[in-house]
């Protein structure tokens, strides 16, 4: 028997079924999408959450196995993780309450206890305090009156303290002392450590006894690739799924490969020139603000920086900080002024200066530099760029034979404004020289604040005085780049956490 | 009646020219596993403080003196030295600054995928590099005899990274066949290898070649042709077995330079061996770890060279005197 089935009917029955088809098994692919992800990461060196220092390397893994009080979620906010709530029981204790049903892989509570053993490894063990005791100065005593209550004391008022909590991960002490915690990982947060590679692959598995909201992903995997010719590869070759930190030259690149996003949003962490007033005629004002006028960073965050930043306003913080000033406007750039101030500074003939650079660590920088050089000659400012290899980076910083300059960029893994405001007082690791009078004291004031009132009014004297002052050569925001899968429904985040719970279905 | 290079005071009665040998190379091995340790450890030492990398970005100058003097970063730097020496002498090797394992335990953990891809990259530059020259006098037509070396020497002029990108860039982005990174299959091990291989290769293409073509000419291939023996006979055992001294000493030279030089190679496909080892060590002040990774390549270059020497030795008679 024959049948007469118009040509436009098969096309509509064919057309049905494949939307049929789709919307049955798009679920199915997007989840097969999640169960296995593949972030590109920086090298590693340990899984010791007190030793960790690289939020995009180790302490990224780190926060995934392990929990802490608080978190700053993506959006920059400060939410519980073990700490269901937190109060000022007196201007210098901070009473947190901690959640019952938290546990280790092995079963074991993560009481109030194992905070204070935590707190106790990291901030008055045998080697001193650890890397993960940066900006707990304030801190004086800690005490567990009850598994789910934690007393922390601190010696003058510290209100950025759970902030600054949000970073601070726990292991099991008695784990701890069986096992080697740079290699080995049993901690109670979202994933699980099924092995790590320094040098390879970190994978990881879903913990499906985690107390919070189960992470989306199922296994991920960190893939430590450092070469960035090969990172890309990797992204291209869809071997990645995403990586972070790509440099602005290659995002071109990268935005023309299919399945792929890739862009970049301000990171909450500003570049800048940090002064060493202890370099000849950098204690002078006038000095400083030449520099600042001498720059003409619309035309190196256009051209370097491939137009991804704007530049930044005359404040050291980015906009998810407590106190961020949304009046202030970028530093003109004008070179008559800055040749006025320079042969007010009687500095007519000319200045000669150092610039250090990281030669890896701050996106665009090693170009960004080199602009600058150019721009300050205009001026009657020759500098000479000092590359320094990373390793020896920090003791360059902390060296007040140093240069001049140095390009940093400012960031605090709990986004906590006094943390960043205290990189400039004296007390700074990387000052040398006399900070400008008044700062110390209203950072000072700033860290200790009794209120959030008081608080805000030192930040906002702070900034005051580092703009009047000219404490630093106020650049731009950092490109927070990225390059992520279209299959993930993956935010990317202004701070410099990588964090598959991040991930959400589709 | 054989000769020794040794001087006859250590040479004792009975050392075989062999015995020798090895007597003198073990010396001077020694000798240069020693150096290295010393230029190296001064070298770390001096680059960078060790403290700061294990104190919090915020501690005071007080908190990093304490952890210079608990990990003795604080005393003079010849007591430092004679301590690390003497515990690598006695083989209590110093642990990590990083983890608990001792520096030895972190590098033979890499050991083995660094040998594995030098030996990878070793056979496959002998492959390429032999049979391109062994092609480049033996081929049947000019396009064999010229072609495939000309192909061959732009690797020579072309920098390991570079040839290692332009692989990725073949075999991993436009065909798809290899993974661009990592250890976790054996295809990982390919382009590596094939990377290590290509920068080895034209030299010893080259060396091969001028060695063959001044055997062909020698008295005892017109004596092997006078004989009878086979083209293939004559080219295979007499004219390569005879070229083949200077390519074994070029050879156990750039495998044991190789170990030091693979850092590039390790870096640009992530592959975790000992190069990607050392770059991390570095960039962290690890020292221990630093240093034992230096004893280890120059141990193994000293223990190739030696075995060069020896396998020299063995296939050419008027070498042992």
């Amino acid at each position: 028997m024959k049948t007469n089935v118009s040509r436009r009917t098969l096309l509509g029955l064919g057309a049905a079924a494949v939307a049929a088809f789709g919307l049955q098994w798009s679920p199915a692919l997007a989840q097969a999408a999640l169960d296995r992800v593949t972030v590109g990461i920086e090298p590693l060196t340990t899984l010791d959450p007190a030793r960790g220092r690289a939020t995009r390397g180790d302490l990224a893994i780190s926060s995934q196995i392990y929990s802490a009080l608080t978190s700053v979620d993506e959006n920059g906010a400060l939410v519980g993780d073990l700490a269901l709530r937190w109060e000022l029981t007196a201007p210098t204790e901070w009473t947190f309450t901690l959640r019952d049903d938290a546990r280790f892989a092995d079963g074991s509570p993560v009481d109030a206890a194992v905070v204070v053993w935590n707190l106790t490894r990291m901030l008055r063990g045998p080697d001193g305090p650890t890397p993960a005791a940066t900006g707990m100065a304030l801190v004086d005593s800690f005490a567990a009156p009850e598994p789910t209550r934690l007393v922390i004391t601190t010696k003058a008022p510290f209100l950025d303290l759970p902030r600054r909590l949000a970073w601070t991960y726990f292991l099991s002490p008695a784990w701890a002392e069986a096992n080697d915690p740079a290699t080995a990982a049993m901690g109670s947060g979202p994933y699980r450590l099924v092995s790590w590679d320094p040098a390879g692959d970190v994978v990881l598995a879903r913990n499906e006894d985690y107390y919070g909201t189960k992470p989306a992903v199922a296994n991920p995997t960190y893939r430590v690739i450092a070469n960035e010719a090969t990172r890309l590869a990797a992204l291209q070759s869809g071997e990645l799924d995403a990586a972070f930190g790509v440099d602005p030259i290659s995002l071109m690149q990268l935005r023309t490969v299919a399945g792929l996003n890739a862009g970049a949003i301000d990171a909450n962490k500003m570049q800048t020139m940090r002064i060493n007033y202890a370099a000849p005629h950098m204690d002078d004002v006038r000095v400083r603000q030449a520099i600042n006028y001498a720059i003409n960073k619309e035309a190196i965050t256009r051209s370097v920086y491939q137009g991804l930043v704007e530049p930044g306003s005359t404040q050291i913080l980015g906009t998810l900080y407590e106190g961020y000033d949304t009046t202030r406007e970028a530093w003109p750039f004008d070179p008559d002024r800055a040749r006025a101030l320079l042969a007010e500074a009687g500095l007519s003939d000319g200045l000669h200066i150092k610039i250090g650079n990281a030669e890896t660590g701050y996106v665009g920088s090693g170009l960004a530099v080199q602009a600058i050089v150019a721009q300050l000659a205009e001026v009657g400012i020759t500098a000479e760029i000092e590359t320094v290899p990373y390793a020896n980076w920090v003791a360059y910083l902390r060296n007040p034979e140093g240069a001049a300059l140095t390009f940093l960029a400012w960031g605090s893994q709990s986004v906590s404004t006094p943390e960043i405001l205290l990189q400039l007082a004296s007390s700074g690791p990387y000052t040398h020289g006399t900070v400008p009078a008044g700062y110390d004291a209203a950072v000072t004031a700033a860290a200790s604040a009794a209120s959030e009132a008081d608080k805000l009014a030192a930040i906002a004297e702070a900034l005051r005085i580092t703009e009047e002052q000219a404490m630093t050569i106020f650049l731009w925001p950092q490109p927070q780049t990225y390059a992520i899968s279209d299959k993930l429904n993956w935010k990317p985040r202004m701070d410099d956490w990588v964090r598959v719970f991040d991930i959400h279905p589709a | 009646m054989s000769r020794s290079i040794l001087p006859s005071a250590l040479r004792g009665p009975g050392l075989s020219p062999f015995s020798g040998i090895l007597v003198q190379r073990l010396i001077a091995a020694a000798f240069a596993v020693w150096a290295a340790v010393t230029i190296v450890f001064f070298m770390v030492t001096l680059a960078g403080d060790p403290a700061l990398a294990l104190a919090p970005e915020d501690a005071s100058a007080e908190a990093v003196e304490r952890i210079r003097q608990r990990y003795g970063f604080d005393q003079p730097l010849l007591t430092q030295y004679l301590r690390f020496f003497s515990d690598l002498v006695t083989g209590s090797f110093p642990s990590s600054l990083y983890s608990q394992k001792t520096a030895f335990q972190v590098v033979a953990e890499r050991l083995p995928n660094t040998f594995l891809l030098a030996g990878a990259g070793v056979t496959l530059g002998v492959l390429i590099g032999g049979t391109v020259g062994y092609l480049s006098v033996f081929g049947r037509w000019r396009l064999t005899r010229g072609g495939p070396l000309t192909l061959l020497m732009l690797f020579q002029s072309v920098p390991a990274f570079m040839t290692g990108i332009l692989l990725i860039m073949l075999f991993s982005l436009t065909l798809r066949w290899l993974p661009t990174s990592g250890a976790r299959t054996w295809a990982s091990l390919i382009m590596p290898a094939l990377t290590v291989g290509l920068s080895l290769a034209p030299s010893i293409a080259r060396l091969l070649r001028s060695a063959l073509r001044e055997q062909l000419t020698a008295d005892y291939v017109n004596t092997a042709r006078a004989k009878g023996l086979s083209r293939r006979r004559i080219r295979l055992h007499h004219i390569l077995g005879n070229s083949l001294v200077p390519v074994v000493t070029l050879v156990g030279l750039q495998a044991g330079g190789l170990l030091g030089g693979i850092v590039v190679v390790e870096t640009v496909f992530a592959w975790p061996g000992l190069g990607h080892l050392l770059v991390t060590a570095v960039n962290l002040h690890d020292y221990p770890v630093v240093v034992t990774a230096v004893v280890v390549v120059a141990l193994a270059y000293v223990t190739l060279s030696l075995f060069t020497d020896l396998l020299v030795l063995a296939l050419n008679p008027r070498a042992r005197g």
